[in-house]
Order: structure tokens, then sequence, then C-alpha cells
């Protein structure tokens, strides 16, 4: 990896099972998840000597917690990453510069999530006044803003404003996961949608709608990293990193960053692409975090996938993204239409695709991939590639 | 949906470098922090300036003045507190290109609202506290 030390690839996924009501418990969720991968890879839980997780801090389960059930002797590196990081996909980087630098040899990285956790559709504290967050909420609670639907809410009538497109723009992401989803039978919402029930789902903070917002569920997907020299030992085809990278943007706030309308995902792409062996024309499929389709939106054309502003012709109405076009997107579903897993769905995803394991919704070829997550002060990104 | 009575709205917690603000909305004035090197203004407050490191951060007194930079219409109860719809839009004070504060839009039909709309600082006054608020300019509404 360019800059990055030794060589890391990923060497195996896993799922636990995704589902909505009820109260699983979120412990067992990623033991499934974290045992999956681990089997997946051809390892044994002796073979991890480090994890690393992304949690809001009261969701999931914490890395000793981990590490007891999976017996492991001792962690060569590890931690819990706050919610500061770019959703699930924070642990995923962290577990790649860890192998990378080789801090340690093989790592875990999980993101369980419940769907009263994963709901932001209810008012709750923004934490302590220590946190970014936290601090600045004394600005916006009082007057009915609660994190983060307004917020993109807002985001969207300014770029209609600003950029120009249309409101259908962001409902062609939001068709799109359904009609991915209709060939994963591990995603949650599988009935096909079309402009019309996009235009008619509840309005939130109008101009988002409900269907631009992912769908909370309860689920753990867990990923196994180590060296590509590792690797070769191991059954799976091997996913290569090819680069990585961070974006906070200046003034590190939803609200108050400098660039409103795509928050940190131009400077993310940007540091991306200038570590990567490839360019935005070699990839084969996306999966780009649509925790909101806006998101989605704004990392299509930070990538330079389009211009500025371009996304509504580039979509061509949905078919560019869909099965068969030149950009399949979020084909596992994405969280819109696969649930709320909350970004390492979308890297366990790309993975598939590279290994060649989607079946009905295979990418032929599928070579190189970029998976992204977060918006606002907190992006991440990643490509990956086949050897 | 009509507000609970019972459950109050979510009043400000301040902060020590944030406090200035709350006592001036108490006195109907809007106070921003600004940084006596650099001059620029800064919201939200900070303890160094983020433009150029000064510790000289001083609160200054706006003209209150601004311009709608985005808004939404909030249909969904997050809270009991407030009723729906009411708008949520971010403000950007004249003072300084960026320079942006959210508030709802008061005196002012949700339907009325439009980007780049020129609004006016007013002040709410609640239980406890002043919350700063934001209304059509007055050339606004006579044009």
């Amino acid at each position: 990896m360019k800059g990055g030390g030794r060589d890391v690839a990923v060497v195996g996924v896993g799922y636990s099972p995704v589902s909505r009501g009820g109260d699983p418990a979120v412990e067992r969720l990623t033991t499934t998840a974290c045992r999956n991968a681990i089997d997946d890879a051809g390892l044994k839980s002796a073979d991890i000597d480090g994890i690393f997780d992304y949690a809001f801090g009261f969701d999931s389960p914490d890395t000793h917690y981990m590490q007891q059930v999976l017996g492991i002797a001792d962690l060569a590196a590890y931690a819990d990453i706050a919610p500061t990081g770019p959703s699930g996909l924070a642990g995923a980087l962290a577990g790649i510069m860890a192998v990378a630098s080789g801090a340690c040899e093989t790592a875990l990285v999980y993101r369980a999530i419940t769907q009263s956790a994963g709901n932001t559709g209810t008012a709750r504290g923004g934490g302590a006044n220590l946190s970014a967050m936290g601090a600045s909420m004394q600005f916006t609670m009082p007057y009915g803003h609660f994190p983060i639907i307004p917020t993109i809410g807002l985001m969207m009538r300014r770029r209609i404003e600003e950029l120009g497109g249309s409101i259908e723009d962001y409902g062609y992401i939001s068709l799109n996961a359904r009609r991915w989803a209709s060939m994963n039978e591990r995603a949650v919402l599988r009935e096909p949608i079309v402009m019309e029930d996009y235009l008619n789902s509840r309005i939130l903070a109008d101009p988002l709608r409900l269907f631009d917002c992912d769908y909370p569920v309860s689920g753990a997907n867990a990923v196994i990293i180590t060296s590509v020299e590792r690797a070769r030992d191991l059954p799976q085809k091997p996913v290569i990193v090819d680069a990585m990278a961070y974006g906070t943007g200046p003034a590190a706030d939803w609200l108050q960053t400098e660039d409103f309308l795509f928050g940190s995902t131009r400077r993310c792409a940007d540091r991306l692409w200038s570590r990567a062996s490839v360019t935005a024309k070699d990839v084969d499929v996306v999966a780009l975090y649509d925790g909101f389709t806006h998101i989605t939106i704004s990392w299509i054309e930070a990538l330079g996938f389009c211009g500025i502003g371009e996304a509504g012709d580039f979509l061509d109405k949905g078919r560019r993204i869909g099965p068969g076009g030149e950009l399949p997107l979020n084909t596992h579903g994405g969280q819109l239409a696969a649930g709320r897993l909350h970004g390492l769905g979308h890297l366990v995803e790309a993975v598939a695709q590279l290994r060649g394991e989607c079946g009905e919704r295979q990418v032929p070829n599928a070579r190189v991939a970029v998976v992204t997550n977060g918006h606002g002060p907190q992006t991440g990104a990643i490509v990956l590639r086949t050897q | 949906m009509e507000p609970t009575a019972a459950i109050p709205k979510p009043a400000p917690s301040p902060t020590e470098h944030s406090q200035f603000f709350w006592d001036a909305a108490r006195e109907h004035k809007l106070m921003i922090q600004r940084c006596d090197d650099c001059q620029r203004y800064i919201h939200w407050p900070q303890l160094l300036c983020p433009f150029c490191q000064s510790e000289r951060l001083s609160p200054a007194e706006m003209s209150g003045k601004g311009s709608v930079y985005s808004f939404c219409i909030v249909n969904h109860v997050f809270h009991p507190a407030f009723a729906v719809p009411y708008s949520l839009v971010l403000v950007e004070l004249d003072e300084q290109p960026g320079l942006r504060m959210l508030t709802n839009i008061v005196d002012c039909p949700n339907d009325a609202i439009r980007i780049g709309m020129a609004v006016e600082v007013t002040f709410e006054d609640g239980d406890g506290y002043t919350l700063p608020q934001f209304r059509p300019a007055a050339a606004e509404v006579q044009g």
C-alpha cells in the first residue's frame, strides 16, 4: 500500500442474521459475525492478534468483551473507536493501519448495531460538552434540531438550489437500492419501488423523505485483515487494499463545515486517489455510503465519476448504477434496503464482489472496487483490487 | 400535533466559553465570538481562533442581519415539545461569508421561506433562557 507500510489484504468476511423488531442480543450477533469471518478466512480465533470496532459507545460489545468470548490470549493492537469516525469503516481503517505498520499480524474488525441505536428519528442527548457534537447542541437542540435527519434535509434543499438537479435524483438512489436488494437474500427490503413510491414516502424534513433514509436493523458484520504475504497461505482469494484515506475538513462539524453540501467527501476522495494505483475510470463496482441518499450522491461526484452537480444526468434514471450499468452501486442493496449495518456492510459486499461470490447480482469480472463511509466531518474510503 | 406541555423543550447547556452568547441573548443582543487578532467571527464558540490560533477572543455585537442559506420543514416528531411542522433554517450572517447560525424562522409562514431571503434577529424569551430567532427583515416584509 503506497505510503502505508506492508501490503494488506481482506481475507475474511462475516455476517450475522439481520432483523427488524424484537430485541436480539447484540453480543450474540457480534459473536456470530466474528466467528463467521474467522471461519471464512480459514483461521482460528487464536490467530487473531488485533481487534478494532466502531461504536456509538452504548450499542455494541467492546474489544475486551470480544477478546474474552473468542478466548484470545493477548492482543498486540486494539481499539474501540468512538463516534467521530467514518462509521463502521473506521474499524477497518484502523485494522489496515495496524497490519500495515506491523503492530499486529491479523486483525478482526466488526460493527454491530441495534435497530434502536440506529434509529435517528427520536431525539436523544448529544453527549458531553467535550464532544464536538455535544458542545454544538446548545445551539441546535433548543430549536428542535436533532441529528442527523434535519441536517441532511438542509443539505438537499441547498444542493437543489445551488447545483440544480431535482428531488428525483435522490429518488434514483433509493430505487437502485431496492433493485439490487431483490437479488440479495440477506437484504431486508426486497420489493422494488417506483419513483411515485419514493415521492409519496413520508416527508420528515422537507425535502427529505423517509425513503431517503436507511433502514434501522439489528445485525453485525465482521472482516479479517492481514498482510498480503500471510494471505497467500489462506483459502480465500485475497482482496488487496490498494489505498485508504480519511477526511474531516475544517471546522469538523456537520453544520459549520466549509463545504456544506459535500462535507469532507471531496477532501477524502482526493486524498484517496492521490494514493491509489488505479483511477476512477478503472473502477468496476462501488459501495458508497447511503445512510441518506444525499450522501451517496456526494460520493459519486466527490470521487469524480461525474462532475460536481452532474449526478442527476449521470445517473441516467438509475441505469448507470443498476444491474448491467457501468457503475454498479451498492449491489447488496445498501443500507437503504439491506439495513443500517453502519458502513461495514459496504466493505463486506465489495469484498464479496471482488471474490466473485455474489451470484445473481455478481458484477462480471469485478477487479477494482471503491468503498466509502460517512459524510460531514466523518469520512473514510478504501480502494480494493484483486491481485 | 400539539406540543406536550409537560415536556419542556431542551434548554441550552452553556459551556464556560459560550456563556456570553446566552447572557447576551437574555439582554436581546446577538453576540458572536470574534478574534481580536485576525478579526474573524467564530461560531460555534471555540477556545482558540481556528483561523490564527490566537487566544484573544471576545464577544462582538452583531447587526442581526443575515440571509437564509438553507432550510427544511420538519414534519416528523423528534421530540414531543416541538409542534410540527416547524422550520429549521441555516442563516448566514451578513458580517462574514460562511458564518452560519441554526434557527427557526418566526413571523413567517413556512411556505414563504426562501433561500436568499433577508432576515433579522428577534428574541424569544423562554423559561429561564432567551433564544435568538430570525424573522423576515423589515424591508422584506414591506417589499
